[in-house]
C-alpha cells in the first residue's frame, strides 16, 4: 500500500508527471476532435439522406412509375411502412430574378415535384424549410411591393377629403417637401412608396375597407408565419398560386454570415419577393420543346447539405408532371385518321420515397416493399383496365436510403478510418514520452529505490509504483483529452465563428497579459536566477503571439475555415463519437503503461546497495 | 582458504549483556565477497564467519575498505555472498533456502536499518517516512498478478486497504516519533530538519515494525559529537529493551558502547 502514498507524493510534488498529463490529454483530445468530426461529417451524411429521401427509394428515372398512387396505396399498406410520397424529379434552369435590369441570372437545377403533405410525413422536409416567419424588416419589403403594385388603385379609392388630409399631412413635415412637384402638386406614388416604411401612418388614413383590400394582397403582411405555411404547401399569395420552394443556396441573394446565420444581400434579394422562371426539357419520348414555368417564390429551405442547398428547387408534383410530360393523358392511335382513344397513360412518378414505422430496419421495409412492388406489377398485368403497365422490378431501382449513397458514404467511412488509424499513432507518441519521464524519474529516483528495498519492498513492489505512475498518467491524460475533446467538439462551431470574427476584447485581454507578463520578466531579471525570467519570457512571447494572431484576424476580417460549398454541409460536425472517445482513451491508458514498462523493470533490477550510495 | 579472522574484544563497560548463554540469532557462515571493478576482482570478505546472540550489541569496527559495509549489508539480505561461498542463518533458517518474497520480509519485519546518510525519501514528511517500513512487504508476490487481471478492483482494494492500514500504522509511527522527542515534527519534510532529528527518524522507521535486529551503519558517521552521543543514547536505550544491534563504525570510542566488538581490516585479521 505504500504504493499509492508513493504515487501520490511522486505525482504531486513536481512538475514533470503534469507535463505527461497535459501531453497524453493533447493526444487523447486531437484525436477525439478529429474522429469526433469525421464520425459527425459521416452521421450527417447519412443523416441527411434520410432526412431528405426517407428511408427507401422506389426509383425508375425518366419515364417514371404509372400508377403509382396504387403503388403507395399498397406500401401503406404494410405494416413496416409508416408513409410514402411520390416524387417527380428532373433537371431545368431556373431565371432568378437578379441582377436589376434585363439580363437575368439563370442556375441549372435538380427540381422536384412534390405532393407536399405526403412529402412532408416522409421526410423532415418541415423541419427545413428556413424562413419560418417574416420578420417586420421583411414585412417592410412586403409593403413595398405592395405599395408599388397597388398605388394607383389605392390612390384612386381615396376621396377628395382624404387626399386633403393626407396633403395637409405631408405639408406639415418638412422631410416630406420633396414630395411636392414644383407645381404643387403631389407626387402620389413616391408618397405611396414612402408610407411603405409607415403603415400605422398610412392606416390612418385609409378607412377599414381600403386597409383590408391591401391586406389581402399579401397575408404575410400581417401574419408573420403565413411564409412557413406558404413554404409547406408550395403556394402562394390570396389564390394560392403553385410555388417553388428553393434550397437555400441556389439564390446568390442569401449570404452566409461569419456567425453562421445568413443575410439577403443589398437588403432586398429576398427571394420570397420575388418570381423565377423553371424552363425544363422533357426527354420522356425523346426530346420534346423545353417547358417555361413562372413561379412565385414561396420560401426556401435548408437541409444542411450544400449540394443540394445549392441546387435543388421543390415545386408541387402537378408543375413537374406538366413540366416533363409525365402528366396523364390519352393514347390515341396515331395511324387511324379517326384517332380514336385507346387508353389512358396515367400520370407518373420517378421516384416513391417510404418512411418506415418506428423499430423497422431500412433494410426490412426495403425487402417489404420489393415484395409489394412484385404483386403490384403483377396485379396490373392481369388489370386489362390498365392500358400502360408498370416497369418490371428488374429494372426497377428499390434501395435504401443508405445503398442510394453508398458511393458517397463509402469513400467518406474509409477516410474516417484512415483518419483513425494515422492518428492513432499519436499513441506510440504517448508511449514514447511516459518512457522518457519515467525513464529519468528512474534515475532520479534511484537511491529511494535503494531505501525502498532495504525495507523489504519487493521488485514487483518498486515496478508497480512507476507501473501505477504511468497508469495514473494515461488515465488522467486519457480524461482530460476527453474533457478537452468535448469542449472543443462541443464548441467547434462557436470557434470557428469566433475565428471568424475574433472580438476586439480578445486582443486587448491578451495585449494585456502580454503586457503584465513582461512586467513580471523585467522585475524576475533581478532575482539572480536565471529559470524565472526565462520562463516569463517565454509566456510573454506566446501571449505576444497569440495577440499577434487575433489581432491580424479582426485585421483582415476574420478566416472561415470550414468553407460549406468545399465541405457539403453547412455547420461542422459537433458531437462527440463517445464509442471512438472511450476507444482512444483506452488506448491511452495502454500505452502510457506500455511506455512505463521498461523504466519500471529498470527501477526492478536497481542494486539495492549500488543504489544507496547513488548520488 | 583463507578466512578473514574475527577477532573479539571483551566488552568493558557494565552494559547488561543478553548475549553469551542467549541463542544465536543471526550466524554468518564462512562468508566470502568479491567485487568486480570492470576486470578485476577485487575480494572483500574472505570467509568471515560470526554469531550474533539474541539481545547483544555487537560493534564492526574497521578502517574504510575494511568489508564492514559489506558484510553488514549480507546480513541484512541487500547484497549475496558469492555462489556457494557461505551462508546466512536466521534463527537457524538459512537466507538462501528462503523465497523472495521471504527475504523481503526478513528485510522488513526481521531487520531495521540506520544508514550513516539516514536515506529518508525527500517527498514524504516525517511521518510518513516512518510510517513507510510499516507499509511495504504486506503483499506476496501473486497479489500483483491478481492486481494486473483486475487492474480497478485491484486498486480499489489497495486503496481501501490503505485507509484502513493507515490509521493503526500512524499511532504507532506517532507514538515511536514521540518516544523519540520528535511529535512536534511529524509534518515536516526532512530537509526541514537538523541532522540529528534525521537520525532519529531514520531509526524511528527501523523500528517501526519492531524488528529483531538493527543494523546500523555509521549511524553517527555524518553528526558531531554531542548529536551522535544523542543518537548511541537512543540506539542503547533500544538495547536496553532487548533489541539485538549490529552497528559499522570505525570510532573505537563508539565501538567501545557495545557489549562485543568485531574487529575487521581488510577483510583480514588484525
Amino acid at each position: 500500500m505504500y504504493h499509492a502514498l508513493l504515487t501520490n507524493r511522486y505525482l504531486t510534488s513536481r512538475v514533470i508527471p503534469f507535463i505527461a498529463v497535459a501531453a497524453v490529454a493533447l493526444c487523447v483530445a486531437l484525436v477525439i476532435i478529429v474522429v469526433s468530426v469525421m464520425t459527425g461529417f459521416l452521421n450527417m451524411v447519412k443523416n441527411s439522406g434520410r432526412k431528405l429521401m426517407g428511408d427507401v427509394v422506389v426509383s425508375y428515372p425518366v419515364s417514371g412509375i404509372p400508377h403509382y398512387p396504387r403503388l403507395i396505396e399498397m406500401i401503406e399498406a404494410l405494416p413496416e411502412a409508416d408513409a410514402a410520397s411520390p416524387v417527380v424529379d428532373g433537371v431545368g434552369l431556373l431565371k432568378m430574378p437578379y441582377p436589376a435590369g434585363p439580363d437575368k441570372q439563370t442556375s441549372q437545377v435538380q427540381f422536384w415535384g412534390i405532393e407536399p403533405e405526403s412529402f412532408a410525413r416522409v421526410t423532415g422536409y418541415e423541419e427545413t424549410i428556413f424562413w419560418r416567419e417574416a420578420t417586420p424588416e421583411y414585412q417592410e419589403l412586403l409593403w413595398l411591393d405592395v405599395m408599388r403594385q397597388q398605388w394607383r388603385h389605392l390612390f384612386e379609392s381615396l376621396s377628395d377629403d382624404q387626399k386633403f388630409e393626407i396633403k395637409r399631412w405631408v405639408a406639415s413635415r418638412d422631410r416630406l417637401r420633396q414630395l411636392f412637384a414644383e407645381d404643387q402638386e403631389i407626387n402620389w406614388e413616391r408618397l405611396f412608396i414612402s408610407l411603405a416604411y409607415q403603415t400605422e401612418t398610412l392606416k390612418g388614413f385609409l378607412t377599414e375597407s381600403q386597409w383590408n383590400e391591401l391586406l389581402a394582397r399579401d397575408e404575410r403582411l400581417f401574419k408573420a408565419d403565413r411564409i412557413l405555411q406558404d413554404g409547406i404547401t408550395l403556394t402562394r399569395g390570396p389564390d394560392h398560386q403553385p410555388a417553388i420552394v428553393l434550397g437555400l443556396h441556389v439564390s446568390k441573394g442569401n449570404q452566409r454570415q461569419k456567425d453562421g446565420t445568413y443575410d439577403t444581400y443589398d437588403g432586398r434579394w429576398w427571394m420570397p419577393r420575388y418570381e423565377v422562371t423553371l424552363t425544363t426539357m422533357p426527354v420522356r419520348s425523346g426530346l420534346s420543346d423545353p417547358e417555361s414555368r413562372i413561379f412565385p417564390v414561396a420560401n426556401e429551405f435548408q437541409s444542411g447539405v450544400y449540394l443540394i442547398d445549392e441546387t435543388r428547387v421543390m415545386i408541387p408534383i402537378g408543375e413537374a408532371q406538366r413540366m416533363t410530360h409525365l402528366d396523364d393523358g390519352e393514347i390515341i392511335d396515331e395511324d387511324d385518321p379517326d384517332f380514336p382513344v385507346l387508353g389512358i397513360d396515367p400520370k407518373r412518378a420517378t421516384m416513391v420515397l417510404v418512411r418506415s414505422v418506428e423499430g423497422v430496419t431500412p433494410d426490412e421495409l426495403r425487402d417489404a416493399v420489393k415484395i409489394v412492388y412484385e404483386r403490384f406489377v403483377d396485379e396490373l398485368q392481369e388489370d386489362e383496365s390498365a392500358f400502360v403497365k408498370p416497369p418490371f422490378p428488374l429494372s426497377v431501382g428499390i434501395m435504401t436510403w443508405l445503398e442510394q449513397q453508398a458511393n458517397f458514404i463509402g469513400p467518406v467511412e474509409k477516410e474516417r478510418e484512415l483518419m483513425r488509424t494515422l492518428f492513432s499513432m499519436i499513441y506510440i507518441v504517448c508511449a514514447g514520452l511516459v518512457l522518457a519521464i519515467f525513464w529519468s524519474i528512474v534515475y532520479e529516483k534511484t537511491r529511494d529505490i535503494g531505501i525502498l528495498r532495504s525495507i523489504g519492498a519487493s521488485r514487483l513492489g518498486i515496478s508497480w509504483i512507476f507501473l501505477r505512475y504511468g497508469l495514473f498518467v494515461g488515465t488522467f491524460g486519457a480524461f482530460a483529452g476527453l474533457g478537452i475533446g468535448y469542449l472543443v467538439v462541443d464548441n467547434i462551431n462557436i470557434i470557428h465563428h469566433a475565428m471568424g470574427d475574433p472580438p476586439m476584447w480578445l486582443a486587448v485581454v491578451l495585449g494585456g497579459a502580454a503586457l503584465i507578463s513582461l512586467i513580471i520578466t523585467c522585475l524576475k531579471l533581478f532575482s539572480g536566477k536565471l529559470l524565472p525570467p526565462v520562463i516569463g519570457a517565454l509566456a510573454t512571447f506566446v501571449l505576444l503571439i497569440m495577440t499577434g494572431v487575433v489581432s491580424w484576424l479582426i485585421y483582415i476580417g476574420g478566416v472561415i475555415l470550414w468553407d460549406p460549398s468545399v465541405y457539403y454541409f453547412s455547420v461542422i460536425p459537433n458531437e462527440v463519437d463517445f464509442p471512438s472517445a472511450y476507444i482512444t482513451m483506452i488506448g491511452a491508458v495502454v500505452f502510457s503503461l506500455i511506455g512505463a514498462f521498461l523504466p519500471a523493470a529498470k527501477a526492478a533490477d536497481v542494486d539495492p546497495v549500488k543504489a544507496l550510495h547513488y548520488e | 582458504m583463507n578466512e578473514t579472522r574475527v577477532a573479539t574484544t571483551p566488552r568493558k563497560h557494565s552494559a547488561p549483556t543478553q548475549g553469551g548463554n542467549c541463542p544465536i540469532l543471526l550466524q554468518a557462515a564462512d562468508l566470502h565477497k568479491t567485487y568486480k571493478l570492470g576486470q578485476v576482482e577485487v575480494p572483500v570478505l574472505k570467509g568471515a564467519s560470526l554469531d550474533i546472540h539474541q539481545g547483544e550489541w555487537i560493534a564492526i569496527l574497521g578502517a574504510s575498505g575494511s568489508g564492514k559495509s559489506t558484510l553488514m549489508h549480507l546480513l541484512g539480505d541487500l547484497d549475496h555472498a558469492d555462489p556457494g561461498k557461505g551462508d546466512i542463518l536466521f534463527d537457524g533458517v538459512s537466507l538462501q533456502s528462503m523465497s523472495g518474497h521471504q527475504r523481503n520480509l526478513y528485510r522488513n519485519k526481521s531487520v531495521g536499518f540506520v544508514f550513516q546518510f539516514y536515506h529518508l525519501l525527500p517527498e514524504l514528511n516525517v511521518l510518513e517516512n516512518t510510517m513507510l517500513a510499516g507499509m511495504v512487504g504486506r503483499q506476496p508476490w501473486y497479489w500483483y498478478l491478481l492486481l494486473a487481471a483486475g487492474i480497478i478492483p485491484g486498486l480499489i482494494y489497495e486503496e481501501f486497504k490503505y485507509r484502513i492500514e493507515r490509521a493503526r500504522l500512524h499511532d504507532r509511527a506517532a507514538s515511536l516519533l514521540e518516544s523519540f522527542g520528535l511529535q512536534h515534527r511529524l509534518t515536516h519534510r526532512p530537509r526541514e530538519l537538523s541532522g540529528g532529528e534525521r537520525q532519529r527518524v531514520a531509526i524511528a522507521r527501523a523500528l517501526m515494525n519492531e524488528p529483531k535486529i538493527l543494523l546500523a551503519d555509521e549511524p553517527t558517521g555524518n553528526l558531531d559529537e554531542t548529536t551522535g552521543g544523542e543518537i548511541l543514547d537512543l540506539i542503547a536505550a533500544q538495547h536496553k529493551k532487548g533489541l539485538t544491534i549490529v552497528m559499522v563504525t570505525h570510532d573505537q570510542a563508539i565501538a567501545d558502547r557495545a557489549d562485543r566488538v568485531v574487529q575487521l581490516h581488510d577483510g583480514r585479521v588484525q
